[in-house]
């Protein structure tokens, strides 16, 4: 198992090293000056040669990209040049909310989506099945901004149940909640209908093999059966799943964090990218690049651990 | 099969099937897969089913412990479980009879066990009527009764998964998930179909042992007439959905009465005499079961038939004691 | 399969028959036919001019001159949602006609090539594929000026390798079929054996794939260009209409809305559609989610 273990993770880091080495080419054979096009034309003299003393231009590409790895694994994603504080810094100050944002989302996902999916198994066509699974196919298509933009409109301005922008006083917990609900909403909603049809799949193929038949000739109770025989063995998939969502989460994040006027690595991107602050862009879309490329060797060695069948196998 | 009154004083059968007709709704029409099928299992003893694939003997046993699918219905006929009406039952009380005073062991032991589920947990989980037992008491029943199937070390087994044993071991656990309670009733369908020989014979002698300690009946399904023979007290005959003979052991196999019978004792391989070039075989297909013709349903088949099997469905003609057969040939045999 | 649908008139019939079964599928070619409608003749239907300023008429509630209201410059909503379906479709449809192409030739390639090609290509694919969609797109568009000629290079780069992967398993495992072995002792050159006899049997699902990517393609179009980062103003995008609308979400709501109803119109129709053709196509597809 450890070894099945190190080999993904490895794979992830090879995807990560990979990752930087695109970025960084994409530096150099793009037309104009690395400096120009990392700072925007709006920096200063002092800021241009602060920036290129960091990042070495002057030396061979390939002692450049040594650097910048080297920096990397020591954790330094360099500096932004307007603040003059380390990039690292300003991603760690901005991420756990983004964390925070995207588990509400996958929790309304689980919460919501599970629960749905298992109902339209066992009542098969019954009107909550069909509804759910032209809802499912709708909220999965419709683009999460525009969730957020509506969902803002009717709840937060128009009802006014929901506070419009922010994350909420930080000492505040319950305030920090009430602020969670909507963005949290818009950002998992496509998720909840896309895990609904998943679940039911997967329910309505392990509710017809043999031993769930088993299981009701000994008389077990039909809750028992759904809960504890069929749905442990068809929620397995659903977790490498929610890995692979992690990336479309992330990316629907910058919407909502934008929308809510939320704290954020999104938030940070997009702020940056307007202003033409490459290093910070490029430390932040690194760090999510890694989120991503090691959810999903967790997520299999997750599954791995918990189907006893692959377990034994270690 | 129906017993001549004087037997019936003192009869207590642990299973009664009364005139019994299932039917399936498929979208290519009705199958009616069983019909007007009688069988009794007094209490003590080992039935044998006997049929080749698509005679219901499967459709039989799922009827008995209702585990049907949804496309199945009954059209008629009574299903008598120590004296209990199972027709008249509710879902909720037919699943607190299974399971517990009758159960059923499934053919395919690679896929009938919960394969994420440790066997011991499983073997608690049947035990979920006992208010009265801890954990820990149901999981020393549990390995008690492992024990007695054959498993070695079965303490350790309890917290193994499915996948980690073979499937004669498979099989084992499962005859023990199913005695756990100590049932009235323990319906095998083609338990051993899937193992070979020499696993075939142990669960034999298994079962065999296992009635005689825990006075279960048994209600055994097979295709194969070679172990209906070594275990089993009474066998029925079952052709397309009816029942076509019926009797103790030793008169169906010495004395076998219907044509079908007769035909098939004489293609078991074991039974040849003499050498042969070429296995017997009984011509022609089973019947469709969506067009039920209205004479007798081996007509097709049968070498002896004559004028009324056609158009005639014939009786049920009782010979010696509890053995009868359905067949025209016979009538004269009763009136003589 | 692909090859048992009846050519002319059949086609249509038996396309009728199957619609009539599905009614989110002909719902979504109802919504599709209205879109390209919109796209098609559009601008030329439209009762004013999307880009024409008249700032003394700003901010009007929908009426029925402005069937969606006016904006904070004074133009029409309505026209610029029309005008904007025709970048939607127009951005949207190019790009992902010119990943399938890229995608195409990388699979084929990744998949007949030798496997030190396949492999490097593979990594390729897989690391382009780790950045999520939208965060890839800002950090290309930070390093180029946003044009509509970047924003068709960022949606090319991000399908891609969905579309390269997709090519290369069908064409790995049609590699070694018997037929393909009897070409090339024949003496079918590499190029040959893969335009003609490889490429024909790979291409089908990847139409159908393509097409359910439409959507999400549209909406990334919108999205970015929602966060300032995709097509310049004062082209009337509906991710344009919708940013400046949601300045003035209190009081002029109707922007808003007007702006994000052609998005939904339009993600719906074609992803009821391309589940109706899919499941009619092929519904093995049902596996690849």
């Amino acid at each position: 198992m450890l070894i099945y273990a190190l080999q993904r993770i490895g794979l992830a880091l090879l995807i990560c090293l990979t990752s930087m080495c695109l970025l960084f080419a994409a530096l150099h054979v793009i037309p104009g000056d690395p400096v120009t096009l990392m700072l925007g034309s709006r920096a200063t003299p002092e800021m241009r040669a602060r920036l290129q003393h960091e990042m070495g231009f002057d030396q061979p590409v390939p002692v450049q990209f040594a650097r910048f790895l080297g920096r990397v694994a020591e954790g330094d994603l360099g500096t932004d040049m307007w603040t003059q504080r380390g990039v690292t810094t300003i991603v760690l100050e901005n991420l756990p909310n983004t964390l925070v944002l995207i588990g509400a989302a996958l929790g309304w996902a689980v919460l919501v989506g599970i629960p749905l999916g298992c109902y339209s198994a066992i009542r098969r066509n019954s009107w909550i099945d069909r509804l759910t699974a032209i809802l499912a196919v709708g909220t999965i298509s419709i683009p999460s901004f525009v969730v957020a933009i509506y969902a803002l409109l009717l709840f937060a301005v128009t009802l006014n149940w929901f506070p419009v922008i922010g994350a909420g006083d930080p000492g505040d917990f319950g305030d920090q909640v009430w602020h969670l609900v909507l963005p949290s909403f818009a950002v998992g909603l496509g998720w909840v209908g896309y895990l609904a049809r998943i679940v039911r799949a997967s329910m309505l193929e392990v509710m017809g093999e043999h031993h769930i038949r088993t299981a009701r000739a000994f008389g077990l109770p039909e809750a028992k059966i759904v809960f504890h025989y069929a749905l442990r063995i068809a929620i397995l998939p659903t977790v490498t799943l929610l890995a692979l969502a992690i990336g479309g989460l992330l990316s629907s994040a910058v919407f909502a964090e934008n929308i809510f006027a939320r704290p954020g690595i999104g938030k940070l991107i997009v702020d940056a990218a307007n202003f033409r602050n490459f290093p910070v862009v490029q430390g932040a879309v690194l760090t999510t690049v890694a989120l991503f490329a090691l959810a999903m060797p967790i997520a299999d060695l997750l599954v791995a651990w918990l189907d006893p069948r692959v377990r034994s196998t270690f | 099969m129906a017993l001549p009154a004087e037997a019936q004083a003192g009869f207590d059968p642990v299973l009664q099937v009364r005139d019994l007709s299932i039917g399936f709704r498929t979208p290519r029409g009705h199958v009616a897969a069983l019909r007007h099928v009688n069988l009794d299992v007094p209490r003590g003893s080992i039935v044998g089913v006997v049929g080749e694939s698509g005679s219901g003997k499967s459709s039989l046993a799922l009827a008995i412990m209702g585990l049907m699918a949804g496309n199945a219905e009954i059209l008629g006929g009574d299903i008598l479980f120590s004296g209990i009406d199972l027709r008249r039952l509710s879902p909720a009380g037919l699943r607190h009879l299974r399971g517990r005073r009758m159960t059923m062991v499934f053919q395919d032991p690679m896929t009938s066990l919960n394969p994420v589920r440790a066997i011991g947990r499983q073997m608690i989980d049947i035990q979920y009527r006992e208010q009265n037992l801890s954990i820990a008491q149901k999981r020393r029943r549990s390995a008690d009764i492992l024990r007695r199937v054959g498993l070695p070390d079965p303490e350790q087994q309890l917290d193994r998964y499915c996948h980690q044993f073979s499937g004669g071991m498979r099989q084992r656990i499962a005859i023990a998930m199913s005695l756990l309670e100590e049932p009235e009733l323990l319906i095998a369908d083609e338990p051993t179909t899937a193992l070979d020989v020499t696993l075939e014979a142990q669960i034999i002698q298994l079962l065999r042992d296992l009635r005689q300690e825990f006075n279960t009946s048994i209600l055994f399904i097979s295709h194969n007439l070679g172990v209906v023979a070594e275990l089993c007290d009474h066998i029925v005959v079952l052709y397309a959905g009816e029942v076509v003979e019926s009797g103790p052991v030793r008169e169906i196999f010495y004395r076998p009465a219907h044509p079908y019978t007769q035909a098939l004792l004489a293609c078991d391989p074991a039974r040849l005499d003499l050498v042969q070039r070429e296995l017997p075989t009984i011509a022609g297909d089973v019947p469709n079961l969506m067009r039920v013709s209205v004479g007798c349903v081996f007509r097709p088949r049968c070498p002896r038939a004559f004028a009324p099997c056609t158009s005639v469905p014939p009786p049920d003609v009782a010979l010696e004691v509890a053995h009868q057969a359905r067949c025209h040939l016979l009538t004269d045999k009763r009136d003589g | 399969m692909v090859s048992e649908i009846p050519a002319g008139p059949g086609f249509l019939r038996m396309l009728g028959r199957r619609l009539r079964g599905d009614p989110l599928g002909l719902l979504g070619l109802v919504l599709v036919l209205l879109v390209i409608f919109c796209a098609v003749f559009g601008p030329s239907l439209a009762p004013f001019n999307p880009l024409k300023l008249a700032v003394l008429d700003r901010f009007q509630s929908p009426s029925w001159t402005h069937l969606f209201g006016t904006d904070n410059l004074g133009r029409d909503v309505f026209s610029r949602v029309l005008a904007g379906t025709r970048i939607a479709l127009g951005v949207g449809g190019g790009s992902i006609a010119i990943a399938l192409s890229i995608g195409l030739l990388l699979g084929l390639v990744a998949g007949y090539g030798p496997r030190w090609l396949d492999n490097a290509l593979l990594l390729l694919f897989d690391s382009v594929y780790s950045f999520p969609t939208v965060m890839l797109g800002l950090t290309v568009m930070t390093l180029l000026n946003p044009s509509i000629g970047t924003l068709v290079l960022v949606i090319v780069v991000i399908q891609t390798p969905a579309y390269s992967r997709l090519i290369r398993t069908a064409t790995l495992s049609i590699k070694t079929s018997e037929y393909i072995l009897a070409v090339r002792s024949l003496g079918a050159s590499p190029p040959r054996v893969l335009l003609v006899h490889i490429l024909p049997n790979v291409i089908g699902p990847l139409f159908i794939i393509a097409s359910m990517d439409i959507p999400s393609v549209i909406a990334l179009e919108a999205g970015l260009t929602y966060l300032g980062m995709g097509i310049p103003p004062p082209a009337p995008s509906w991710g344009r209409i919708l940013q400046e609308g949601f300045d003035s979400i209190r009081d002029a709501p109707w922007i808003v809305i007007a702006g994000g109803i052609p998005l939904i119109i339009t993600t719906l129709g074609f992803t009821f559609l391309g589940e109706a053709l899919r499941d009619w196509l092929d519904p093995r597809l049902r596996r690849i989610i």
